[in-house]
Parts: structure tokens; sequence; C-alpha cells
């Protein structure tokens, strides 16, 4: 039927809202303590804004790329700047990387849960569990994916705002000075750090594509960003001024531990820290959903006749087969750094070569 | 449809094969309340041996709910076990209970004197209780005088749990003599750098009361509690550090002994010099105050009583901190003040030069000259004038 | 004739006045008015000529046997005159009717007291009544193989998105039955998602409902013999709207349906996350909480899961129980079921205090919920949480929560997101859902309709 088809549907600020359900993940959690690795005191500050920054930049570009191919894919669009052979090894990398994100994300809930809620409950099951329902939300249309994104994003919000709110009373300025001790080196490892922790932006060069009418989306995206940016910037604050540079550094998850400083004084739930559990898990889902579903949509980019439910199954059980794969914390650790690193040199160097050709054809000839 | 039916029954088949790993039932675990830590009695120094007492709570005897039965016994239930590992104790202790131990309502840890005097101990025993993700990071710190196990088999008159009993002390704010109270939490960043604190000292006065000892201080680089402030060095402390704790000190006027209140503390540290090895430390206390009792007749009212009354404080306070901070520079040679907090925060240069050096080795703290400088305000008299006339007629 | 020989089927034959033609009058007795089909006849008898005849009544020409037939089912009286070709149907439809009364399954405390009933004729008559707006539609199908109910789509024409309109029409085409006892079957034969426990048709007994429905841009459907309307395209929001907040000066209006949310959300999670702090994680509820409700627990043999269990089954019973009986025996099954079962289990140890009360507080609850089929949707996503929390605490009950939330986004009510208007439209709509604004600022009507005319308040053009 017409009404609400389903694609060319999503709105600007459909954009921005998964930019930023698809950024806050689990870098969230740890990226004060890797700042706090490589700053001192409270000068990571300095290193989100720069790393926002830098991340709206290539937003902006990706974006902009994107948006002058409407409801183009990226594939089509990419074949059309580059070449097809390149472009269809561009698309499966995408594939490959957000299928490696999203078993990450699986891999990490479990982490999670073992480290707040359980003991003994095996992390398979946990990671199952979860699975199980990203493939029935990826199963879904694509608008009832950023339907669901716009549904919990006020939940996330709240969840963070309450996270960063309920410690004030908790800050010791003395943790928060003396500031601009730190080298020129420290600052660089700490940018570097916090830009991977917007990675998630890679999304609107396939998101774009559903858009109905894609002219603001470049701003859009980009306010994805610096709403982000903020939102690290405060946890990052709140978390230094807490707990102190060389605590939040020996924490795991510094932004969770943070909510188990505060005890609610006669309240229902007396620690808030399993409640934050809840929204960090539809943090970790949002983004594990997105994932999937463009390593899902890229690949049916490139097989045309690929049947999505097939496409599904088959990536499914090799995606729980990939997230079980590092034995210990530290092999993870090193994974997610490699990751990564990939991630950003990838998409930089995907943005620069897109940008280019751009640049060369001159835009959007068939459209 | 079909792949809804078939995600259903994956979900259903992980429902009846996974079963449920980490159920407990409530009144199947056993609940710490308060831990106490105490050096074995056969331990040596070659082999430290720990001994953990821990209160369980008896639910049942604890509420008045459950009509018949229980009610009598005590609603505590002290366990004591020795062994090398906290944790390798707390298995242990699970045999005796057949209960799991659940400590995610642990809130007192209390360590014996001798524990926290053994080097590198204390902080080897507080790991545990930031690593175990039950326990909450509110856990109070405190020091016990002699055994702490002791300290948990006291008998309050108003509550059923001694563990709550102290809880409740160490909450309370209208002391002068103790500080903020130390939790884990906020202890894991004063270890990391090697900082030294104030941590609060208990004692068992009689079987039924517990009293505060004083503030036991703990240097950072010798990693162990070098002494124990009392009484009014305690309190002089206070108007170093407190920022929470009021309370009242006891001056005399004119050869009259009078309390007066403490109702705010303002302190501010200013750095004189840069020398190393003769630091000048400016100490402002600003404090306000009200007159709480007062055994003469003067008449408050009188602007000259009132100043008799705030030169009497401005002593008073001066005296007990100069005690303070003689003390810590000559007998602990412990920076407890926040000296070293503060250089670090608006001298980092400094810092960095004597931060190795600061309560340890050439000891920069003891060799630092500290001037305190105080301004006593009394807001109001109390609401009343005074009570008898007497024979003065100021 | 097809309709065969039945008692109730009353073949006349008479003359009709000057001209004396023979005639024939068809009608069955149980269904027409008597006194009207009397008049009828005996202006037939005087009437002087054809044209006259027309004057007597509501009068149409058929002229094939199945129509006649149709006509005469219908209550109708039909006059055949002897070498015409054509068959005049009088409508002399009459017979029993119950009066119009208060809706019981849905009272208000400030509203009209009128409820529908189950002539359809009655029904469109509540709505024409209060409803006099010119664009008024109301499409007539049939539905039943047999039993050839009539069935009135409602619509404002220039309000109502016409996608929608032809989807209810084409999805009320497919309809194949014998013959609807209630308009729930109606309704279950054109929903989107068979497989949902979320009713994306609401019902209604209360005509007001249904008008300020249609003004919306919704579009209504009466079937004849249930006194329960249908209202689509609903939403999740719409479904715990009362018209009661209406009714009530704004922040008394938005304070209650705030309550009300919270009264669902105690319903779908109150003893699911009861079970998963019990039986997982005891470090979330308050110390001295914990340790008395260990207390009232230490000696009941069932885990808390069995327990929550037995107690919320119990309760279904109890209601479903409620239902079935006799209303005057149902006070004493309140008071055997609540104080007797609730107080003895108790007593006996059999379950704890604790679970009672959560249990009584998810029950009372669950009937702040204005919509029967609403709250039962959402009962039955109770337990699914309850056995969610009892395998992997309140992971599990998070899980479960997404996976509604999952479900909720993929599903459409006629073709409408189930989930508007909280997404996709986010804001625009957030004033008339968790609060009720003033009554003087809700001029816009639901975006994720896409009404044709947008402004609820319409000036006809004149002077702005």
């Amino acid at each position: 039927m017409k009404l609400q088809s389903e694609e060319g549907f999503i709105s600007d600020r459909d954009i921005m809202i998964a930019v930023i359900s698809n950024i806050i993940g689990l870098l969230t959690l740890t990226l004060p303590r890797l700042l706090a690795a490589n700053t001192n005191s409270s000068d990571g500050w300095l290193a989100i804004v720069l790393g926002g920054g830098i991340v709206s930049f290539f937003a902006y570009i990706v974006s902009k790329i994107a948006s002058s191919f409407p409801n183009q894919s990226f594939f089509s669009y990419a074949s059309y700047l580059v070449s097809k052979p390149l472009a269809v090894f561009f698309t499966l990398m995408f594939t490959l990387q957000y299928l490696a994100i999203a078993s990450f994300q699986v891999r990490e809930i479990s982490v999670l849960a073992h480290q707040y809620l359980f003991d003994q409950t095996p992390r398979e099951v946990i990671a199952l569990a979860f699975l199980l329902v990203v493939i029935y939300a990826v199963s879904g249309s694509h608008a009832a994916i950023f339907r669901l994104n716009v549904l919990f994003l006020p939940i996330i919000i709240g969840g963070l705002l309450i996270l960063i709110l309920l410690p004030l009373g908790f800050i010791r300025t003395e943790n928060l000075l003396p500031v601009f001790q730190t080298d020129i080196k420290g600052y660089l490892k700490a940018t570097y750090s916090s830009i991977t922790s917007f990675m998630g932006f890679g999304i609107v060069l396939f998101y774009i594509a559903l858009v109905k009418s894609p002219e603001n989306t470049p701003k859009m995206a980009v306010r994805g960003v610096l709403v982000i940016t903020f939102l690290n910037l405060l946890l990052y604050i709140v978390c230094i001024g807490v707990l102190g540079n060389l605590t939040t550094e020996n924490l795991f998850f510094p932004s969770f531990d943070l909510s188990r400083t505060v005890d609610i004084p006669g309240g229902f739930f007396q620690r808030f820290d399993s409640i934050l559990f809840v929204v960090w898990t539809m943090i970790i889902f949002t983004t594990a959903l997105m994932a999937f579903d463009i390593a899902v949509m890229t690949l049916m980019m490139v097989f045309e006749k690929l049947k999505k439910i097939k496409v599904i199954f088959t990536l499914s059980p090799i995606l729980f087969f990939i997230s079980m794969l590092p034995k210990d914390y530290l092999e993870l650790t090193k994974v997610s750094s490699v990751m990564s690193s990939f991630i950003v040199i990838y998409l930089v160097i995907v943005t620069i070569l897109l940008g280019v050709a751009y640049k060369i054809k001159g835009g959007n000839q068939n459209a | 449809m079909r792949r809804v039916a078939v995600v259903f029954i994956l979900i259903v088949c992980t429902v009846f094969v996974s079963g449920c790993w980490d159920k407990q039932e409530i009144e199947q675990r056993a609940f710490v309340y308060g831990v106490a830590i105490d050096l074995s009695e056969d331990s040596s120094t070659s082999n430290p041996e720990i001994k953990l007492t821990q209160q369980l709570i008896v639910p049942e005897n604890l509420t008045n709910m459950g009509g018949g039965g229980g009610g009598s016994g005590p609603a505590f239930q002290n366990l004591s076990k020795t062994g090398k590992t906290l944790i390798d104790i707390s298995r242990e202790t699970i045999k005796l209970t057949s209960r799991r131990i659940d400590v995610t309502h642990l809130n007192v840890a209390l360590f014996s004197e001798d524990v926290v005097k053994e080097p590198k101990m204390f902080e080897q025993l507080v790991d545990v209780f930031l690593r175990e993700r039950d326990a909450r990071r509110g856990i109070k710190l405190v020091i016990a005088s002699g055994k702490a196990e002791e300290l948990l088999t006291v008998e309050p008159e108003h509550e059923k749990i001694p563990a709550e009993y102290i809880n409740k002390m160490l909450e309370e704010t209208g002391n002068l003599a103790i500080l903020d109270i130390v939790r884990v939490g906020d202890i894991q960043e004063k270890l990391l750098a090697r900082e030294s604190f104030p941590i609060a000292q208990l004692k068992m006065k009689n079987p039924k009361e517990i009293i505060y000892e004083g503030i036991a201080v703990y240097n950072g680089h010798q990693e162990k509690v070098v002494g124990t402030l009392k009484d009014e060095e305690a309190k002089g402390l206070s108007f170093f550090r407190g920022k929470r704790h009021t309370g009242t000190i006891n001056i005399e006027v004119y050869r009259k002994p009078a309390a007066v209140e403490i109702l705010k503390i303002k302190t501010k540290v200013t750095l004189k010099n840069k020398e190393m090895n003769n630091l000048k430390f400016l100490v402002n206390v600003d404090v306000n105050g009200l007159i709480a009792e007062q055994f003469g007749t003067e008449n408050v009212m009188n602007e000259d009583v009132l100043r008799e009354f705030e030169n009497a404080t401005r002593e008073k306070v001066e005296e007990i901190m100069r005690k303070s901070v003689d003390t810590l520079q000559k007998d602990f040679q412990t920076d407890a003040l926040g000296l070293g907090v503060h250089l670090k925060k608006f001298h980092p240069k400094l810092w960095e030069s004597v931060k190795g050096n600061w309560d340890y080795g050439e000891n920069y703290f003891s060799q630092s000259t500290i001037d305190i400088n105080t301004d006593v305000t009394i807001e109001t008299p109390g609401t009343i004038n005074r009570t008898a006339l007497g024979g003065g007629t100021k | 004739m097809m309709l065969g020989q039945s008692e109730d089927l009353i073949i006349r034959e008479i003359t009709v006045g000057s001209s004396q033609k023979k005639c024939s009058i068809v009608y069955l007795s149980v269904l027409v008015d008597q006194n009207l089909v009397n008049t009828n006849i005996s202006k037939i008898v005087e009437a002087k000529n054809a044209q006259e005849i027309m004057a007597i009544s509501e009068m149409k020409n058929v002229d094939t046997v199945n129509e006649i037939a149709d006509a005469v089912l219908s209550g109708n009286m039909v006059l055949m005159v002897d070498g015409a070709k054509t068959v005049w149907v009088m409508n002399t439809a009459g017979g029993d009717k119950r009066s119009i009364d208060e809706p019981q399954s849905e009272p208000v405390i400030r509203g009209p007291r009128s409820g529908f009933v189950e002539s359809i004729d009655t029904n469109i008559a509540l709505i024409r009544r209060e409803l006099k707006d010119p664009n008024l539609r109301f499409e007539m199908h049939e539905v039943g193989e047999r039993s050839k109910q009539k069935l009135a789509v409602c619509y404002v024409e220039g309000i109502t998105n016409k996608d929608i309109l032809d989807e209810v029409n084409r999805r009320l085409k497919s309809i194949d039955i014998d013959f609807a006892p209630d308009s729930s079957l109606v309704e279950q034969w054109i929903e989107d998602s068979f497989l949902s426990p979320f009713p994306q048709i609401l019902d209604t007994e209360r005509p007001e409902r249904v008008i300020y429905s249609i003004l919306q841009g919704k579009i209504g459907i009466l079937v004849h013999g249930s006194p329960f309307a249908l209202i689509t395209p609903v939403t999740l929001g719409y479904a715990l709207q009362s018209i009661d907040d209406y009714s009530q000066r704004w922040i008394i209006g938005s304070l209650l349906r705030l309550l009300r949310f919270v009264a669902t959300f105690i319903t779908i999670f109150l003893p699911a996350v009861y079970v998963a702090l019990i039986s997982y994680h005891p470090g979330l509820i308050p110390t001295q909480l914990a340790f008395s409700i260990a207390a009232t627990r230490e000696g009941v043999p069932f885990p808390s899961i069995l327990e929550a269990l037995l107690m919320a089954v119990t309760f279904e019973i109890l209601e479903e129980a409620g239902i079935r009986l006799p209303k005057g025996i149902g006070q004493t099954i309140g008071i055997v079921g609540g104080i007797v079962i609730g107080d003895v289990a108790v007593s006996a140890g059999i379950v704890s205090p604790a679970m009672v009360i959560v249990t009584s507080l998810t029950a009372i609850a669950s009937f702040t919920i204005p919509n029967y089929s609403t709250a039962v949707g959402l009962r039955v996503m109770r337990f699914a949480l309850i056995f969610a929390a009892a395998i992997l605490g309140l992971y599990g009950i998070i899980l479960v929560f997404i996976m509604m939330v999952v479900h909720v986004v993929n599903l459409k009510s006629m073709g409408v997101p189930y989930t508007g208007p909280f997404a996709p439209y986010f804001l625009g709509d957030l004033k008339n859902l968790f609060i009720r604004a003033p009554i003087m600022t809700l001029t816009k009507r639901p975006p994720y309709l896409e009404t044709e005319d947008t402004q609820k308040v319409n000036n006809g053009g004149q002077d702005k």
C-alpha cells in the first residue's frame, strides 16, 4: 500500500537519532579509561572535543557524498564513482567489518553481564539469548529499526543523564585539577582513542539511501555526532571528578562503575547500577542491531538475488562463532583495538577515495 | 510468520537447555552485613594468616514477622575462619552455613590495628572489596583498636545488629573528632596515588557501647597506619580537612567553661614559597559557630563578651590545630592534612619534584612550616542571653 | 419462493383500490412492525394508482428474486403487483430492540451515559445525532455468507486518509464467514497480525469515542448485532486513553493518564521484577526490605517463580470465574478468592505475604487499563516476563522487553505504524500522549494518520 511505504520513508531526524544510538555503545563505557590512561587529571576533555570535531568533519563529507545520490544504495553510487569491481570490494569489506562489530557487541554484552550480574551462567547462553533478539529485530523492516531507535533514544539519553547527574555531588575538584599537564603525545593518543569511539557515524553511508529527502542529512549527521561529543564530555568529566584519574584508568568499565558509587537512599532500588545495566543493554542492542542490519544489507547489495531471511540465518551462526573466538579478556581487548584501528583507517580511505572521485566526476548525473 | 515460529522455538529451546545457573532464592542466601579482619593468633611475619569474621543476618529474628517460631534468638551470627585470602575464607564459611554468602548488603568493614600496621596488608585486603562485583563501592572502612571481631559482638541498646549500630554511628555527623568516613570507592584513588589519608578508628568501651578512639593516619608510602590522633588532635585535623562534620569544642571564658558549637569550617591553604626543603604553608581557617553552653553568667549580647568568646575559641582552635600538626609532622611524619593534594592541584611542577620524598624518605612534609591563621565568628548566642544574673554586672 | 415453508412467512393477496389490480404482500411476521404493515396495507388498498402507492412510505424497486428474498429477510414488506415487472419493497422493519443503556465494559465518571446497542440502525442514529457534519459518511457492507448482517464503515470525508479507507474496504471484502456473532470476529479477520497479543483494532461501546476517533481521521466500523464498534487504525498510546481524560481539567487529566501509564508498567513488569530481584539480585533491594522479605520467605516451600506463577494463575482463574458467574455470586467469589485464599495461603506458609502484595497490586493495576482487550494482551506478556525473569533474571526481563519493543515497532494497524505517535513522529503529538495538554492547544489531528485536513478547529475558510 502507498501509506508509509518501506523505502524512502525516514526523515533527517531519524538519521541523527540513528547516528546517536549507534555511536553510544561499548566504547562509551571504556572511553574514560582509554583517555585517562594517556592524559593527566581531566585533560582528556580536549581529546574528546578534538575527536568529536574531526569526526564531525568526516561525518559531514561522508553524508554529503551519500546524500548527493538520493535513494541510491552505497553499492550503486560507489560503482558509479570508483568502478564496479572496487565497489564490490568496498561493500564486501563493509560486510565483514560490520559483522565483526556486531559479534564484538554480542561478546561484550556477555562480558558485561558476567561482570555485573551473573557468576555462573555460561557466556554462550547470555550471548545467544542476546543474538536471538537481534536476529528477530533484523528480520523486521528497516523502518521498524528506525522506529526502535526513536523509541529507545529517550531511555538511552535519560539513562545517561541520570548517570551523569546523580554522582554530581561526589565530584571532587582535586581530581579535576591541575589542567593542561599532558604532553602532546598523550593528547594525540587520547584523541585517536576518542576518534575510534566515534566511528559509529559510518552508518550514514548506507542509511541515507532510505531518507526521503536527504538535503539536510549532512547537517543532521553532524548534529548527531556533536550531541554524542557533548554527552561523552560530560560523562568523562564526571568520571574523572568522582573516581579520579588513576582509578578511572584502572577500571574495566569506568562509566559503569560510576553508577556503583552512588546509593539512592531509601529508594526502591538501592543500587542503580543494575538499572543502568538495562540502559546499557539497550545501547549495545541498538549498535549490534544496526551493525548486523548493515552487514546483511551490504551483502544483499552485491548479491541481489539472495533472500533476506536466508542471509540472516547464514550470517548469524558465523557471527556467533566469531564472537566466541577470543579466549579471555586480554584477547578481547586486543581484538577490539585492532578492530577499531582497522575501522578508522578503512573509513578514512573510503571517504577520501569517494571524495576525490566525487570531485572529479562532479556529483550525480543519473539522478 | 514461519520465521517468528522458528525464533520462538529457538528461544524456548534455550530456556529449557539453559536452566538457571545463578538462581538463588533470597532466603537461601546468607547476607553479610559487616566483616572484621584480624591477624590470626598463630600468624607470624613470615607467614601472615588473617582471621575473617563475618556477621551474617538471621532474618527471622530480625523482623517480627512470621508469626510463631523465631524471634527469640539473636538477629545475627558471627562466623570466624582463618586463612590466606579473604575470598578463600569466605568460601570456607559456606560450609558452615549451608547457604550462599551474599555480600551485596555489606556495609562496614573493620580492620584491627595489627592488620593495618602490617605494611601492605591493608591495600591487599581492600583489593577484594573493590574487585568483588557484588560489593558496593560505599562500604565503610574503619580501624578497630584491639580485636576487630570483638566490635561485632557489641550488644547495643536499640539495635539488633552490631554492624548496623556501627554503621549508624559512622553516619552521624555531629562529632568534630571524626572525619568523613572512608569508603572503599574513595580509597582506590588514594592507594593508587600513594597518598596518605586519615581513617576513623573505633574502640569498644564496654560490652554495650562503641566509641571513637580517634583518627588513624595511613601513610601512603609505608603502606601502613603509622599512628592514631586522639581527642583534641583528632578535632584539630577536622579543621584542616573536615567539611561535613561539625561539633562542639570546649573553651574557657572568664575562667568558666563554655562550649561553642562549630557550624561551618572553611579552610584555605596557600603556599608562600617554593623552597623544597622549607615550604611555607599558610592555612586560613574561617570558623562560624554559636554558643552552645555557658557556665558563666555574662551577658553574651554584650560586644566585649562576644569578642571574648571569639578570642577564646580562636585560641583553642589554633591550639588544637597546632597540636595535630605537630604530631603529624614530628611523630608520624605523615601528611594527613591534604597539603600534598594541594600541591598536586595548584603547583603541579613543584609537586613533580617533591612527590617522591613528600612524607617519606627526605620527608619534605615534616620540614615544611605550617602557619595557622584563624578567624572565628560567633553568629548567634543560642536562643537566650543568659540563664542566671549572678554577680557579674556585665 | 426460495424462502420455503416457514410459519412466520406471511403471504397475503389483496386487491388494490379502484383499479382492482391483484397484488401479493409478502413479509416475515416476526421482523416487521405490525402497525406499520397494517397502515401500509390499508393505504395500498385505498390507493388509486401507482403514484399514490409510492407516496406511502420509504420504498424502492427491485427486480430479481434474490433481492426480494433479501428484502424480506431484512424485515421489509414486499408488494408484488400483478402484471408489473418490478417489485416494490417497503421498509417496515420493526420488532423488539434493546433500549439504549449505559456501557457495561467501559464505565466513565463524567461523560455521556449512552452506549451502543445491537441494532445497527440505532447505532448509526446515535452517531448521526451527535455529529451533524454533512461530510459524515456511512458505507454499507454485508458480512456473513448466510447471516447477511449489515456492516457500516463510518468516517468523515475530507479528514480521513483515502488510502486507509481503501485498505479497510479491501480487507472487509475478504471476510468469509457464515455469521458474525460479534464485531470481534470482523476484527480478527481484518487485523494486520494475528500472532500479536496487542489489539490492532480497538473496540468501544461508547458512541462519543467513535465520533472523537473519526474526527481525528480514524475509521469506525459498526456491525449489526454487536454493541461494540471497532476503531481503526489505532496506536499503542491510544489504547491507553480514556474519554475521562478529556472531561477532566487538563492537569488532572494529564496526571490520570500518567498514572495509567505507570499502572500499565506495573501490570506488565512487577511480578517479573519481583522474581528477578528475589532469586537473582537481592542486592538491589534496600537492605532492610531485603531482610524482611527474606524473613517472610523463610519456610515457603516453593521457589519464587512457582510462587509467582501460582498466584498469577490463581488470579486469572478468579477473574475468569468472576465473568462467568451470575452477578449475585460475583461478590462471594471476590471474598472467597481475595480474602480467604490470600490470607489462608499466607498463614499456611504456602506463599509469602510479599508475593500476595505483588500479585494484588498487579491485579489492581491491570484494571486501570480502559480497554479490556488491551488489558488481556498485556496480561499475557506478564507471563512471558515471569519466565524470562526466572531464567535470566533482570537480563532476561530486558531481553523480553526489547523483543516486545521489536514486535511493536514491526506491528502496523491498517498500515499505520503501531508505535505512532512515539515513533516515527517523535515530538509533534506527544502533548496528547503522556499528558493531556489543555484542550485549547490540541488543534492538530494526529499526523501519523496523514489526514487530508490537519487542523482540528476548522473555521470553514472564514476569518482567521
